[in-house]
């Protein structure tokens, strides 16, 4: 381990450039190179960086020898879970696809493996990937670029209203080695369609995972939403102790779209979940619901930063989280409000309990504003249950557990139910209130 | 021709005449910082032995240090060895009467109300009895040794009260802290003491007003203020004389101590210059400021009104280690033109049912950036620690920018933590009813903006006040329209 982990993964890279680039147009694959250098130019980040000095990355990746598999490996299934039914979906293993077919609807919606669209010079996929995302100054997006191998892809075309949510359900899973994956996905929208997009991510819960090995996922994700679009989303990650997700997830959206996403982050290993939202279109509309559940040493980092670049825009934020054992959260919001974008309507909420002596809460939610016609603001709690609401339950005949319980399922629904669809509400309640019970 | 040359002539005579200063004091002391000059500080100052060595032990660290770069701000580059480290104070009177003074200069005294003896003090005028604090605090130094309490310099500290001093000086701010705390230990000129005995109540306002002027450029002062227990001081820090004056580095450490029972409110009203309208000259205004509660219920209260300075960077700070103890946070900061400042607080809650609170009132105009940046932090002891946070911004023009950054740490499951924000700007049917009623566009947006900073100006000590509110609407002048 003399090595850094920089010049470790650089190594990885160019030993295996012929494989990662096999099938990828000449274009993409030149950009590899470029991307592998700003990574290691820019380095893992570390503490001293702001946006992340509340996760300790580096020792994340110093502390085990990441392997990587260049190849799809097959995974077990959930464990006798059952998802959400639904008739599009997509799955994808460590970050490879299992399907490598694209499946085209009669509507003229692609959905499938991001590597066969690009391979296959889909359109969509070809203008879009790394147009949002390029740029950002992220080295672990850079590190993705440089590695992106395969991941899942959606197409909506034009004023296609799409009548079911597409399901893309990712898993990830090590064998005896620790690995580390570099998943990615696209989503494009084109001008007016509605569509409802629901994204899980699962350890992998077979027999004998004690046992093995921790898994690493740096994955990137992109969406372009299109003019006057109305897009969906929701997510959940909900991983077992050993696996690492560190999610950087990228947004550009244009004139009058609408664009609203939830996260719920139930895992039990570390997430850093980073969300940027770039509103490029006049009256363009963000909406992100954020959930952490955490308990034992679990940790979840969120950041949130939505830059408002045109003139009357709109965005909302509400970030709720609950800290329980030795468990730590934090969340770093950032409103951005270029010069000019007047008529701005920007507000940001971070929302925390704190449930025992060993946990912690961080919060930053941050303004940075240019224009003065704006109405921003922003709010932060931390605090506790409520122990009159406790008392008021207790006094007529609820159990302290149930009263605890009863409180915080108020707290975590106010982010659920504003999931995109029904049963997937359900599902994820059902998720959350097992994790409660735990907590 | 000729005319061209007198006009060229004035002018630089009048930059002569303000901007000069230093150059008489540089056969004082040459320019640069070395350990030469650290020992000749301290040397001139006749200092003890263990003084020098805690400048030289500064200074040392101070080499190991990076400038800061973390602010949300743009500053140019500092030549850390072409500033003059120790300007003695002044004894050749600048002007000779009030006549030679710049009429523009007597106009804003005009306007800030400032009585005429004040007024020729300020302006560097040979009045004697008044120039200097000296003889200000002659006049009371009866009273306050009567009770027991020691205002002086922080030299005639080191001096007379060694063993308070040496207790207490880098308690609070030790030179390790930061880039500037380490080079104000290293060179600071002088400043003030003041030591409140047990269970005494100050009788009146101490205040470091006139003596910083005095002082000319004193460009590294330190505060040192301990209440003991059951004492009670309000102390004021008045830096409201516009200076003409090019960019120029004021680094400043304040320390506070207060002890069981004890409590020390601190105000600023800071107007250093800020620079011309085109953002040329200004002070840079960096300076570490922090008090710790000691005991149990100790109260510690700061307030401040910035409005001067071509770059602000500083964060009064409490640490609350008495059980109960309370820090309160008051502020406005109103920048115009180029004028930036990154400014706000730090709550450490160390102590059980501690409580903080925290009003931040942001002004920004021109082409200025106005950031608030404040830490709560809740430790793991601090149980039934309490905190609420209030930061508004208000935006003047298209052109600025006002930003919050706020940081919540809790380490503790029992505290109850809260931080609202708002970002606003002066409605079109507020000045239009201002308009109405025959108020002028100028005059509707200073009452608006009083009105808005009145929760802060409220907690100054009244003649301070007033003057800080005839201070918002002489720097707001010229925004509107």
């Amino acid at each position: 381990m003399n090595r850094s982990v920089e010049q470790r993964l650089l190594d990885l890279y160019v030993a295996n450039v012929d494989i990662v680039g096999e099938g990828f147009s000449v274009g993409l694959n030149s950009q590899r190179r470029e991307y592998i250098e700003a990574f290691n130019l820019a380095g893992i980040p570390d503490r001293k960086d702001e946006r992340y000095g509340l996760s300790d990355l580096r020792t994340l990746f110093d502390s085990r020898e990441w392997e990587h598999y260049f190849t799809p490996v097959q995974l077990s299934a959930l464990g006798g879970e059952s998802l959400p039914s639904s008739r599009y979906r997509i799955e994808v293993n460590n970050g490879f696809c299992t399907e490598t077919e694209l499946c085209r609807l009669e509507n003229g919606v692609v959905y499938g493996s991001l590597r066969t669209a690009l391979q296959e010079e889909v359109d969509s996929a070809r203008l879009h990937y790394n147009t949002v995302a390029d740029n950002k100054g992220a080295s672990l997006t850079a590190l993705n670029s440089a590695f992106m191998q395969d991941g899942s892809f959606v197409y909506v075309p034009e004023g296609v209203e799409l009548d079911e949510p597409i399901l893309v359900f990712h898993r990830y899973g090590a064998g005896a080695e620790d690995v580390m994956g570099f998943g990615r996905t696209l989503l494009v929208f084109g001008a007016g369609c509605r569509a409802r997009v629901q994204l899980i991510h699962a350890g992998d819960h077979g027999e004998g995972v004690d046992d093995r090995g921790s898994y690493l996922a740096d994955y990137v994700r992109e969406i372009c939403v299109g003019e006057g679009a109305d897009v969906h989303l929701s997510e959940v990650s909900d991983f077992s102790g050993n696996c690492h997700l560190l999610l950087e997830s990228y947004v550009s959206q244009e004139t009058r779209s609408r664009c609203e996403i939830h996260t719920v982050d139930l895992g039990e290993g570390t997430a850093r979940l980073d969300y940027t939202t770039d509103l490029t279109g006049r009256e363009a509309e963000s909406y992100l619901y954020g959930l952490y559940l955490h308990g034992e040493r679990e940790r979840c980092d969120v950041g949130v930063t939505v830059n408002h670049l045109v003139p009357e825009c709109r965005s909302y934020e509400m970030v709720k989280g609950v800290a329980s054992g030795e468990a730590t959260g934090s969340f770093t919001g950032r409103v951005y409000v270029a010069q000019d974008a007047q008529h701005t309507d920007a507000f940001q909420q971070s929302r925390n309990l704190l449930l025992s002596p060993e946990a912690h809460i961080y919060t930053r939610p941050q303004l940075e504003i240019y224009a003065d016609d704006v109405k921003c603001s922003h709010g932060a709690t931390v605090g506790q249950l409520d122990a009159e609401a406790i008392y008021y339950m207790r006094q007529r005949g609820i159990g302290e557990d149930e009263a605890r319980r009863l409180q915080l399922h108020g707290f975590v629904n106010d982010v659920i139910s504003h999931c995109c669809c029904e049963s997937f509400c359900d599902w994820m309640t059902a998720r959350a209130e097992r994790k409660i019970a735990t907590i | 021709m000729e005319d061209q040359n007198q006009i060229l002539n004035n002018i630089t005579e009048q930059e002569y005449k303000y901007g000069f200063v230093t150059d008489i004091e540089t056969d004082t002391i040459p320019r640069g910082l070395n350990e030469e000059i650290v020992r000749l500080i301290s040397a001139k100052k006749e200092e003890p032995e263990w003084m020098t060595e805690y400048r030289l032990k500064a200074y040392a660290h101070w080499k190991t240090l990076p400038m800061p770069s973390w602010a949300h701000l743009d500053i140019p580059e500092i030549d850390y060895q072409d500033i003059i480290y120790y300007a003695a104070p002044r004894t050749t009177p600048k002007y000779n009467s009030l006549d030679e003074v710049d009429p523009e200069l007597l106009a804003t005294f005009e306007k800030l109300g400032i009585p005429l003896e004040e007024r020729m003090a300020l302006a560097g005028v040979a009045v004697d009895a008044v120039m200097d604090s000296v003889s200000v605090k002659t006049t009371f130094k009866d009273t306050l040794s009567e009770l027991g309490i020691v205002f002086c310099s922080m030299s005639e500290a080191v001096r007379d009260y060694p063993d308070l001093v040496r207790k207490y000086l880098g308690s609070v701010v030790p030179y390790t802290d930061n880039f500037f705390a380490a080079l104000n230990a290293a060179v600071f000129s002088d400043g003030s003491f003041c030591y409140i005995p047990k269970g005494v109540r100050c009788p009146m306002e101490l205040s470091t007003y006139f003596r910083i002027n005095a002082a000319g450029t004193g460009q590294f002062e330190r505060t040192l203020i301990v209440a003991d227990e059951g004492a009670y001081v309000s102390y004021l820090e008045g830096c409201t004389a516009p200076r003409r004056d090019e960019n120029q580095l004021h680094a400043a450490v304040v320390e506070i101590v207060v002890m069981k029972d004890a409590e020390v409110k601190y105000s600023t009203v800071q107007n250093w210059y800020p620079g011309d309208k085109d953002g040329k000259g200004g002070i840079y205004n960096f300076v570490t400021k922090r008090g710790i509660c000691r005991g149990e219920n100790a109260r510690l209260s700061w307030t401040q009104v910035e409005t001067g300075s071509a770059i602000t960077w500083k964060y009064p700070s409490c640490i609350l280690a008495g059980d109960n103890s309370v820090g309160e946070f008051y502020s406005v900061a109103l920048t115009n033109n180029f004028q930036q400042a990154d400014t706000g607080t730090k709550m450490i809650h160390l102590g059980k049912n501690t409580r903080s609170r925290i009003v931040s009132k942001g002004i920004s105009a021109g082409r200025s950036q106005n950031s608030y940046r404040g830490l709560v932090k809740v430790g793991r002891k601090a149980e039934g620690a309490r905190n609420y946070s209030q930061c508004d911004s208000l935006l003047i023009g298209d052109r600025c920018g006002a930003h919050t950054f706020p940081y919540l740490e809790v380490e503790n499951k029992s505290a109850v933590v809260e931080h609202e924000a708002t970002t606003s700007k002066i409605s079109e049917d507020q000045l239009f009813y201002c308009n109405q009623r025959g108020l002028s566009t100028e005059d509707a947006v200073a009452l608006i903006v009083g009105g808005y900073a009145r929760e802060v100006l409220n907690k100054l000590p009244m003649e301070f006040a007033i003057e800080a509110q005839k201070l918002l609407s002489v720097s707001l002048e010229g925004t509107v329209g």
